[in-house]
């Protein structure tokens, strides 16, 4: 009877743990979903803004000024809600995954560190270039320099958070010996190669994604505008605008495919399990081709309408047909990361591919078609790709994230050791969502609100 | 180690003070004289002050976290609530409402500020604790590299700083 009893506690605390690492993950992934859309726009709108506004005084145009005005009240709105959920974050990474700095904190505890710097950095200058709007006292040069702190604060802030989730990916900077943390260098975990390729593949990615999305608001006002409206003065304001950003879109858009092909040599040198698993590439050997469609047959097979697309992943591993990958039978099954993650690769490669023709559609449209610009169905077909960089950002991390599963920090620490052992985290696993969620929708009424409100002022730019 | 407590403790004091400070002006506002006005500008300022003192609290004892983590890990949720709760009204409050008449979100905003301070007293308490019966190993291997940076931040963001807070 009494083994019985043991048995049935020890069962009922493996769900319990079970449980709380299942709703540990999704809190996390709830939460960086949710912080990931205000970190785009918070890291896009200040150079949107200090471009506009340097346009503006170039030009002695206070139609652009005004415009970088209207956008600097959104981006201060957006920081409010980016601020809060970054820091929930923050305390989810000390606080539920104690393991992963109790394991590494003596490496990876700088950036963490340097990322205050930054932050109050930018908080300070976004705060002071609010403040200091239309005042007499400070030049408009000046305050287009406070806009520029702004960028370096938020930038170094995005690389230092970066760098450590690089350092989980590729974890270095150390030697272990006899069980003990040997030759720390603080500063090679900091710019690990994975620090860098992750930084220089995710800031281009959320220009576009945040670019094209603001893009998208403007072509829904002239889907909106009657016929001889759009010939008016203020929809000529909103096709410049249209104009800079796809600009601005196009060139992040080139450097994000550059980085893309950087990423994918990365991963097949320091990560491949995790390229296998995005591949669904079970064998290791040369001539390896790119699936695509399909998902994983949970026997090492795939199902569902695919098609291969012969040697192109050898050749994205290294640029030569031959190259040999690496497949997922050299990875024990209990170490292989989710194969769901190859569905999420080929849904952004979808949307990528879409975007691929859509941007240089919208330049050629522009220089040998401009009527179609002013086409209903054109202009239809923006609004909806307008949502695909955010979706294509969000599918990437999830990627990334998901992709390192069994582990916290690769190759040393696995998710569920990393978890907090004396708390249960369910309860608040359902609150913060829901917060997140009343957060969003006041976050998108205020910006309704400042819109309606920008229409209403004879003076605004909508 | 004693640049270490530094570290900690100063930008926790200073947020204490502005933090009280935001919670005088959001009582104040109730009573009708400044509805519309808050300390919009200077409320990023006080949170990155709370955030540096957690931060080099947790990563200058990364030896010691899950003991640490232990101790403060329901008032910091219940804090990170609050200051959710506080999030909400704010948008809700300067952002969204057309109306200035004050009603139940005003009173949640001004309460989230006594409940997001006074969880976070003990968070500080409680840390602090720890801190001195556990004694505790420092990473004080980050100071060399951490502090210059420091000086030079402060340098670029002491006259912003001043300018804000005076402004208000």
């Amino acid at each position: 009877m009494s083994i019985i009893k043991i048995e049935a506690t020890i069962n009922n605390i493996g769900i319990s743990m079970e449980n709380g690492l299942h709703a540990a993950r999704v809190l996390m992934g709830d939460s960086l979903g949710f912080h990931i859309i205000f970190v785009m726009f918070g890291l896009t709108l200040p150079i949107l803004v200090s471009w506009f506004e340097w346009m503006g005084i170039r030009r002695k145009d206070p139609q652009l000024t005004n415009v970088a005005k209207f956008w600097a009240k959104i981006m201060s709105l957006l920081v409010i809600t980016g601020v809060i959920s970054g820091t929930v974050i923050a305390l989810q990474m000390s606080l539920v995954w104690p393991g992963i700095l109790k394991f590494g904190g003596e490496v990876i505890g700088l950036p963490f560190m340097f990322e205050t710097y930054a932050f109050m950095i930018e908080a300070v200058f976004l705060a002071l270039y609010m403040f200091t709007w239309g005042n007499k006292r400070v030049s408009p040069i000046l305050h287009w320099v406070f806009g520029l702190m702004v960028i370096v604060g938020s930038t170094l802030s995005a690389y230092a958070i970066t760098s450590i989730n690089g350092w989980m990916n590729l974890p270095t900077g150390f030697d272990i010996v006899d069980g003990k943390f040997q030759n720390i260098d603080v500063l090679a975990a900091m710019f690990s190669t994975s620090a860098l390729v992750t930084f220089f593949h995710s800031m281009p990615g959320y220009y576009v994604a945040s670019g094209l999305f603001i893009t998208g608001l403007y072509a829904l006002r002239l889907f909106r505008a009657k016929g001889r409206e759009l010939d008016s003065k203020k929809h000529l304001l909103d096709y410049f605008i249209v104009q800079r950003l796809m600009l601005f879109v196009a060139v992040a858009f080139v450097f994000s495919w550059i980085t893309a092909d950087i990423t994918g040599k990365y991963l097949a040198r320091n990560e491949p399990e995790k390229l296998a698993a995005i591949e669904l590439h079970y064998e290791t050997g040369d001539n390896a081709p790119l699936i695509v469609g399909g998902v994983a047959d949970g026997d090492g097979g795939i199902v569902g309408p695919h098609f291969k697309i012969p040697n192109a992943l050898s050749l994205l591993a290294c640029n030569t047909p031959g190259c040999t990958v690496q497949g997922l039978n050299e990875t024990p099954e209990d170490k292989q990361p989710p194969l769901f993650i190859h569905t999420f690769f080929d849904i952004k490669m979808t949307l990528i591919t879409i975007l691929a023709a859509v941007i240089p559609l919208y330049f050629i449209a522009r220089k040998w078609r401009p009527a179609l610009l002013k086409n209903k169905l054109m202009l239809l077909g923006f609004v909806i790709t307008s949502w695909f960089g955010i979706a294509i950002v969000e599918l990437g991390w999830m990627m990334t994230e998901i992709g390192r599963q069994p582990w916290a920090v690769r190759g040393y620490m696995t998710t569920s050791e990393a978890l907090t052992k004396t708390h249960d985290i369910t309860k608040f696993g359902y609150l913060f969502p829901l917060s997140y969620v009343v957060l969003f929708v006041l976050t998108v009424i205020a910006i309704r609100r400042l819109v309606k409100h920008e229409q209403q002022n004879p003076k605004g730019v909508l | 180690m004693i640049w270490a407590y530094i570290l900690i403790y100063l930008p926790i004091l200073l947020f204490v003070v502005a933090f009280l400070y935001e919670t005088y002006l959001s009582f104040a506002r109730l009573r009708g004289k400044s509805r519309h006005r808050y300390v919009d500008a200077t409320w990023e300022v006080t949170h990155t002050l709370l955030i540096f003192g957690v931060v080099m609290l947790l990563m200058l004892f990364t030896k010691s976290i899950d003991v640490i983590s232990d101790a403060i890990f329901i008032p910091t949720f219940l804090a990170a609530t609050a200051l959710l709760i506080r999030a909400a009204c704010y948008i809700q409050i300067f952002y969204v409402r057309e109306k200035p008449n004050i009603n139940w979100t005003d009173w949640t905003f001004a309460f989230s500020h006594v409940a997001a301070a006074l969880l976070l007293v003990v968070v500080v308490i409680k840390s602090t604790w720890l801190l001195v019966t556990e004694h505790p190993e420092a990473n004080l291997q980050f100071i060399p590299a951490f502090m210059p940076g420091l000086a030079l931040v402060l340098a670029i963001c002491a006259i912003p700083i001043y300018v804000i807070y005076s402004n208000k």
